[in-house]
């Protein structure tokens, strides 16, 4: 039965709707080809209310908490066996034996075969992922050389300069509020005269005290050595993190008022996600969304080029299969993300011509899985800071993400949180509350005057008492974050499962992965920074990690084994590295893949390296090149 | 009419209401069916469902009760918790000895748009009616001691095993922390799961936010100086500077 989109024969085929799909598809459309969008779950939604109303009524406000599928079935986490379009959620990298054990397919949809959880989640609907934070960090210039430079890793076969207009484009279209001047730092420059669209959003509260503290005199080489900087670092600026939230009104959308709540959803939309260059793309008139619809094979002609795209559609999240059919285009672009790419290129096997999957005669499709393994810790600040307020991250320390140390030990950033413990304990407010109304010591901040570590805690009570207390604790409290670069590894690996499928009987990824010793020899440095930092800042840490957290490692740090564990950032990056060599990655630089000339694979899915910025610019800078590129070579006029 | 909780002794369904049992009233007309329920079952034991009844939601002073009783368990001030809340007379400023007693059919339980405080009574009403009532109960026997919070707080903190307490006092003790959860929070954490959660508190504790609405109402980031997270009030950049007062948050 087929359906509608199948009786013509579009210029571009695009596979999902996020930050890769939705902008190539606006510059098609703006060029005047005819686009089609397939995305594989709900459509963008006419309002925000449905998503409002699911984050408000959600009890673990998780990043995935607004969107669909619904992440709760009947009988706890859905089935992933009974969804159309399945997604990964933080709720099932719970410890085995536990609700939401990661290793348990009937509640994860990811079938982990470990060492280590894959710790980042996704959404599956138009809009692609919209519970980022908003951050538009360029990468530094030797992010795209860690071979050539330091090596290690693997090279870009493009630099920063080939990026640097790009960036500015992406900026432009997802509108980034920033100071230039700011933003200097680790190699990177504009071109003359260049501007950010909007002012900078200005620090918190938090952020203020973190600088103060960490600046108040010179720093030493006894307190800075361990960072291998190969100069002396006597400074350590906190800098304003670019954003794509507004500053002002910026292209029909209301300046950010503050919600504290870009991850999972902004309620206003101050915060730039794809639904918006969506709807610029569908307003075009030559680009059309066709929503519930799962791409399930590409199929390869005999001259090697791709023919069509097979898929299936749903009605309802766990209802039945509506229709199939398959979409013919010229051109097609495949933008689901580094694990639904993989995944579809690996299950089109067409028959068994292309056993291998489709684009995968390097045999790279897949691998090289990578995060940013986000090491997170917190403490009470002696003085109130006041967190809670403002958007949930306005500063960051960047300035130690690139020199000599390279060689020897995975990069870091540091994201400094404005949401107190929100993200940590267990979610609060809900956790600090419920242990000074009930008794319980739960944050660790109800301890007995003994300072003993019981989970019973020392107070509860009721009126004045209660508000005083919980002001004291909540307006004191410090949250930061170290995004650390991961390497590239073969075996870090999108697989297809051989026994688990989702509700349209697709297999499921199933994913290996695990740390390198370079990777953690970066959490080890981020360990003595967050060391410093406390001490400057006069912290008392309240870091805790769960003895069956999977996440949980240890490492020998001065003499002493100190537990470690990371949480997923979202960056999820790697399985179709682009090079220039075909026999070592999967696209060329233009995200072409090597092996099919009318088939582009873009997304973070594509990049060598992961650096330790957050990868939505770069994502958006390659997609608007890509776009470029198909329409002056692919469609001359 | 007026409906007053009586000041002590056992609670039967027709003490509620201070005018004979099945006399139509305009109170007993105004409230409709719930009231004429509670009047027409006198002598019912206190667990049974006709009882839930026995505090009524669209009773004034049960509402000014429940705001009272609100108000000194959670620490914010009534007229926050219910705009437009008011005691008659209102206390004298500076205070006189003895204040002149409350009158609970002159007061005013607020008049506000947003009105979360009418959906928590109801909840709570229909989670834990008996309990609901020994509370509102406690606050109409203190409503003109000297000290109302400390006398009302001060029934509520003891140990669960302190021998002088009756079961209704402890299961009380902890309905009153649901419903100081209830206003921080916007969430339901109910008292059986409270007391398990004292027994053994590594459990992972169970809760439902009540409605969107109630999470965009809670206090416990106001009392941080700040909104609830996705629901703020405030103006670009004022993150960047410390907040006002305590005070005039609440």
């Amino acid at each position: 039965m087929a359906g509608e989109i199948d009786k013509i024969v579009w210029d571009v085929a695009i596979v999902g709707s996020g930050f890769a799909g939705a902008l190539i598809a606006n510059e098609l459309g703006k060029g005047r080809r005819r686009v089609i969008v397939l995305e594989a779950g709900a459509g963008v939604p006419p309002n925000i209310n449905a998503y409002m109303r699911r984050f408000y009524l959600a009890s673990a406000k998780v990043p995935e908490s607004p969107y669909t599928p619904e992440i709760f079935g009947e009988n706890g986490l859905s089935d992933p066996n009974k969804v159309n379009a399945g997604r990964p959620t933080v709720l099932s990298l719970n410890p085995k034996g536990r609700f939401g054990d990661w290793t348990d397919p009937k509640q994860a949809y990811l079938i982990q075969t470990g060492p280590r959880p894959f710790a980042s989640t996704y959404d599956r609907v138009a809009g692609g992922t919209s519970h980022w934070l908003g951050t538009c960090l360029r990468f530094v210039p030797n992010d795209f050389k860690m071979k050539s430079q330091y090596g290690q890793l693997a090279d870009w076969p493009i630099e920063y300069k080939d990026l640097n207009s790009w960036y500015g484009e992406a900026e432009k279209e997802l509108g980034v509020s920033a100071d230039v001047d700011e933003q200097k730092f680790g190699g990177i420059e504009f071109p003359p005269g260049y501007h950010y669209q909007m002012r900078k959003i200005p620090n918190s509260t938090t952020d203020q005290y973190v600088h103060e503290s960490l600046n108040k005199s010179p720093l030493t080489e006894a307190e800075t050595g361990f960072l291998g900087m190969g100069t002396a670092v006597t400074e350590i600026p906190v800098r304003g993190v670019p954003a794509a939230r507004n500053s002002e009104p910026y292209r029909n959308r209301r300046a950010c008022a503050g919600n504290t709540n870009c991850i999972p959803i902004c309620p206003i939309q101050a915060k730039y996600d794809p639904t918006i260059t969506l709807n610029d793309a569908m307003n075009t008139g030559f680009v059309k969304l066709s929503e519930r619809t799962v791409a399930s094979e590409i199929v390869v002609g005999q001259n090697g080029l791709i023919s069509e795209i097979k898929y299936i559609r749903y009605k309802t999240d766990t209802g039945k299969r509506a229709e199939t059919g398959s979409v013919k285009a010229r051109i097609y672009v495949i933008a689901a993300n580094a694990i639904e790419t993989p995944r579809l290129l690996l299950m089109s096997t067409n028959g068994g011509r292309t056993p291998k999957g489709i684009a995968n005669t390097s045999d790279m499709v897949g691998r090289n899985l990578m995060d940013h393994p986000y090491y997170v810790v917190w403490g009470m600040s002696p003085k109130q800071i006041y967190p809670y307020r403002g958007p949930l991250i306005t500063s960051g320390i960047g300035d130690l993400c690139d020199g000599p140390f390279r060689r020897e030990r995975a990069a870091f950033r540091i994201d400094i949180g404005n949401e107190g413990w929100n993200f940590v304990v267990g979610g609060d407010p809900n956790v600090t509350t419920l242990d000074f109304v009930n008794g319980l010591n739960k944050s660790g901040l109800n301890r007995a005057a003994d300072e003993s570590d019981k989970l019973l805690g020392n107070e509860a009570l009721f009126g004045k008492d209660l508000v005083a207390r919980l002001n004291d604790k909540f307006t004191r409290q410090f949250r930061c974050g170290f995004l650390i670069e991961q390497t590239p590894d073969r075996d870090n690996r999108v697989t297809l499962s051989s026994k688990f499928a989702d509700g349209l009987d697709l297999p499921r990824p199933q994913i290996s992965y695990n740390l390198s010793d370079y990777t953690r020899r970066g959490f080890v440095a981020a360990y003595r920074m967050k060391n410093l930092l406390f001490g400057k800042m006069g912290l008392t840490e309240f870091t805790k990690v769960d003895p069956e957290d999977p996440t949980r490692f240890e490492e020998e740090i001065d003499r002493k084994p100190v537990p470690l564990n990371y949480t997923g950032a979202g960056h999820i990056m790697g399985t179709c590295r682009m090079g220039d060599d075909p026999k070592e990655s999967v696209v060329d630089n233009f995200q072409r893949s090597h092996d099919h000339k009318n088939l582009y694979l873009v997304g973070s899915s594509t990049f060598p390296t992961g650096a330790t910025a957050n990868p939505t610019l770069t994502i958006a800078a390659l997609s608007l090149r890509t776009a470029k590129h198909i329409l002056d070579t692919d469609f001359r006029r | 009419m007026s409906s007053t909780l009586p000041q002590q002794g056992p609670i039967a369904p027709d003490a509620l209401e201070e005018q004979p049992v099945g006399a139509v009233t305009r109170r007993t007309v105004l409230t409709g069916a719930a009231a004429a329920t509670a009047a027409a079952t006198v002598g019912a034991p206190l667990d049974t469902p006709a009882h839930a009844h026995s505090v009524d939601p669209n009773s004034r002073e049960h509402m000014v009760l429940f705001v009272l009783l609100s108000s000194t368990l959670t620490g914010i001030p009534a007229d926050k918790l219910a705009p437009g809340f008011r005691l008659a007379p209102p206390p004298t400023s500076p205070p006189t000895v003895p204040e002149p007693p409350i009158d609970l059919a002159k007061s005013v339980p607020g008049s506000d748009p947003v009105d979360v405080k009418r959906e928590y009574l109801t909840w709570a009403n229909e989670k834990h009616p008996s309990g609901l009532e020994h509370l509102l109960r406690l606050v109409r026997t203190n409503l003109n001691a000297s000290d109302r919070d400390r006398a009302i707080i001060d029934a509520l903190r003891f140990d669960d095993g302190d021998k002088s307490k009756t079961a209704y006092d402890v299961d009380a003790k902890y309905l009153a922390r649901s419903i100081v959860l209830m206003w921080y929070l916007g969430a339901w954490y109910e008292p059986a799961e409270l007391r398990a959660l004292r027994k053994d508190p590594s459990r992972t504790p169970t809760f439902q936010v009540i409605s969107p609405k109630a999470y965009t109402q809670a206090w416990a980031l106001r009392v941080a100086q700040a909104h609830p997270m996705g629901f703020s009030e405030m103006q670009f950049g004022y993150w960047t500077r410390p907040p006002s007062e305590l005070l005039d948050f609440m």
